[in-house]
């Protein structure tokens, strides 16, 4: 990826040389802007669905909002993982009203029309309603009539995504080293990964891209989660261990990017923390075993001990820390969006190791979390500002080389350099004809 | 009165003064209603199913599962003014307990149902949040005095929406 030289456009300014990288606040603050990105960057991009662990069986589905459009998730009767429109094709409504569950068939509540799992319609309602259709309406071929599909799914890792422009380029080329990451998670355990039920859902009156901005900020932490710092401390307290509060920034290609540290936040893979016990202690000491057995030293410690936060751009994030996160952002307006989280787990995971996962999440995530909280507060309070006062430009230049590679390049974890990566994509993106 | 009677006005006494200082941000005085030793637990269950109460955290993602250590360090937490989500103006509270039913006695546990309505103001939304649900606690008599061993709260919500997080007591 070769770099971009200093520009200067409607919503970012960029000079390496003099350490300028600014973003125009109307990119948060214009109902207009959001119109315009929804067509030129939301629509053209992959964004994440969900996880094979979500529907594992035949039959499995799940139902979800990506962007504007309600999906259906599922894997029909011949194994086959389809990604439906949420519509009859005779007169509208959703054919699927449940979140998840497992189903042959999709029944439209208005008049009764039944699709296979497969997307095919089978029936009208009646064999007499039947008859009063065209018969190639129920062939398995193309002629039938069939729950409208989205063209491009794919999946990494087993992370799916999809996307809505018929002109998308390959999921792996999109992802660029984001792709790395993704295996770097799979690699956890051999036995993959089972869905844990239940999901974070929230609401923030703010632009869905601070969000991203702020899931791999790490200069944020001091400051924003001095009590949730206080309580990694307290949690640490006598142990003698390093909090670990270091690490580095990675820009993916494409405008993904994360951050990676050793943080002593705890994680069932494969970091102990002193008021888990002894048992867990062992219990973990036996799970990072297996996972330096497995891929070396390097690799293997690595794995353990570095939480990951990553933002696939424009709007997904996998985080890799407390737990498997997949937070799928929805926005709903230039000031309001959705946050979605749900989480993963290995499906070999002892129930220790499990039980201390499903409480560690919370001590951390989510809308009564110690952090999250506090970190929408933040949100909410630059949405706030960037609509009441006359303040033009956003400063992300902490940390900025003169040589800087924007796109590709490394830089400590608390630096800018994730967001910049991000608005340089959104901007080359929003700046096409 | 009756020993049930009286034991029902002790209950919602207890309940109603519990409910004063969450509402009051007295936080400390707040936790010090709870058991002095032993584990505790209080938890905010998951939203997305009806019968939440039902269905284990470790089988689960609840939005709160706090044992003794966290529930302290979130009392902590929460009296801090980097506690920024509610500094510093924090929300103001209103909890009405209602239909207080089921209460089983055993030894000195009792166990008791209440239905919950918590207004909740916040300074920069508009409007009042009603934050709906039940509510399953676990009270212990010490002497005379009762204490909390658990508060299970179960919330008739589908996703949490104006204002999205909970950084307070309900």
């Amino acid at each position: 990826m070769s770099k971009i030289p200093p520009y200067e456009s409607k919503f970012v300014q960029y000079d390496p040389s003099q350490q300028i990288f600014r973003v125009n606040r109307d990119a948060y603050r214009c109902p207009e802007v959001f119109e315009e990105e929804k067509q030129k960057v939301l629509y053209k991009s992959w964004l994440v669905l969900g996880h094979e662990a979500e529907i594992e069986k035949k039959g499995d589905f799940v139902t979800r909002r990506i962007i504007d459009r309600e999906l259906i998730f599922n894997r029909d009767n011949n194994g086959q993982v389809n990604v439906f429109y949420n519509t009859c094709l005779h007169r509208g409504p959703a054919v699927c009203k449940q979140k998840s569950g497992n189903r042959k068939t999709f029944v439209c509540p208005y008049h009764g029309w039944v699709y296979r799992n497969t997307g095919q319609l089978i029936s009208t309602g009646s064999h007499e309603f039947d008859a009063a259709y065209p018969k190639h309406y129920f062939d398995e071929g193309e002629a039938g009539v069939k729950l409208k599909r989205v063209k491009n799914v794919a999946q990494r890792a087993g992370f799916y995504f999809v996307n809505f422009d018929d002109d998308a380029i390959p999921l792996d080329e999109y992802l660029a080293d984001a792709g790395k990451r993704l295996d770097r998670i799979a690699s956890h355990t051999t036995a993959g990964f089972e869905m844990i039920s239940g999901v974070h859902e929230y609401e923030i009156k703010a632009n869905y891209k601070l969000l991203c901005e702020n899931s791999y900020d790490g200069y944020h932490l001091n400051q924003t989660h001095a009590t949730y710092v206080d309580y990694m401390m307290e949690m640490l307290k006598g142990a003698d261990i390093d909090p670990g509060v270091r690490g580095n920034a990675y820009s993916l290609g494409n405008g993904h990017a994360c951050f990676e540290m050793p943080i002593l936040t705890g994680r069932p893979i494969a970091q102990w923390l002193p008021p888990w016990g002894e048992e867990a202690k062992q219990k973990i000491a036996e799970k990072r075993a297996e996972v330096i057995a497995r891929l070396g030293e390097e690799l293997g410690n690595d794995v353990c001990d570095m939480n990951s936060n990553m933002v696939v751009f424009p709007n997904s994030v996998i985080n890799d820390q407390q737990t498997i996160l997949i937070r799928s952002i929805v926005p709903v307006a230039h000031n309001r969006m959705i946050a979605r989280a749900w989480t993963i787990a290995p499906k070999d995971e002892d129930p220790v190791l499990r039980s201390i996962r499903m409480e560690n999440i919370l001590s951390f995530l989510g809308p009564g979390g110690f952090a999250t909280p506090d970190d929408v507060s933040m949100l909410e309070w630059a949405q706030t500002a960037y609509e009441s006062t006359d303040v033009q430009w956003n400063d992300f230049s902490k940390g900025m080389r003169a040589d800087e590679n924007t796109l590709r390049d490394s830089s400590s974890y608390n630096d800018e350099l994730q967001m910049r990566a991000y608005w340089l994509q959104w901007d080359k993106l929003m700046s096409a004809v | 009165m009756t020993d049930k009677l009286l034991l029902k006005d002790k209950i919602e006494t207890f309940l109603f003064a519990e409910a004063d200082c969450a509402d009051d941000w007295k936080l400390k005085e707040w936790f010090a209603l709870w058991a002095d030793e032993g584990d505790l637990l209080y938890q905010i269950g998951p939203l997305d199913t009806p019968n939440g109460a039902e269905i284990s955290h470790n089988d689960m993602l609840y939005l709160v599962s706090d044992n003794r250590f966290r529930l302290e360090q979130r009392i902590i937490r929460l009296q801090k003014p980097t506690a920024h989500a509610e500094w510093p103006i924090r929300s103001r509270l209103r909890h009405s307990y209602t239909n207080l039913r089921d209460i089983q006695v055993e030894g000195n546990r009792i166990n008791c149902k209440v239905n919950m309505l918590v207004a909740r103001t916040r300074r920069d939304t508009e409007g009042v949040s009603l934050i709906p649900g039940y509510v399953l606690f676990q009270l212990e008599q010490h002497q005379d005095q009762l204490k909390i061993r658990q508060k299970r709260i179960f919330l008739d919500l589908h996703m949490l929406a104006r204002p999205g997080t909970m950084a307070l007591i309900i």
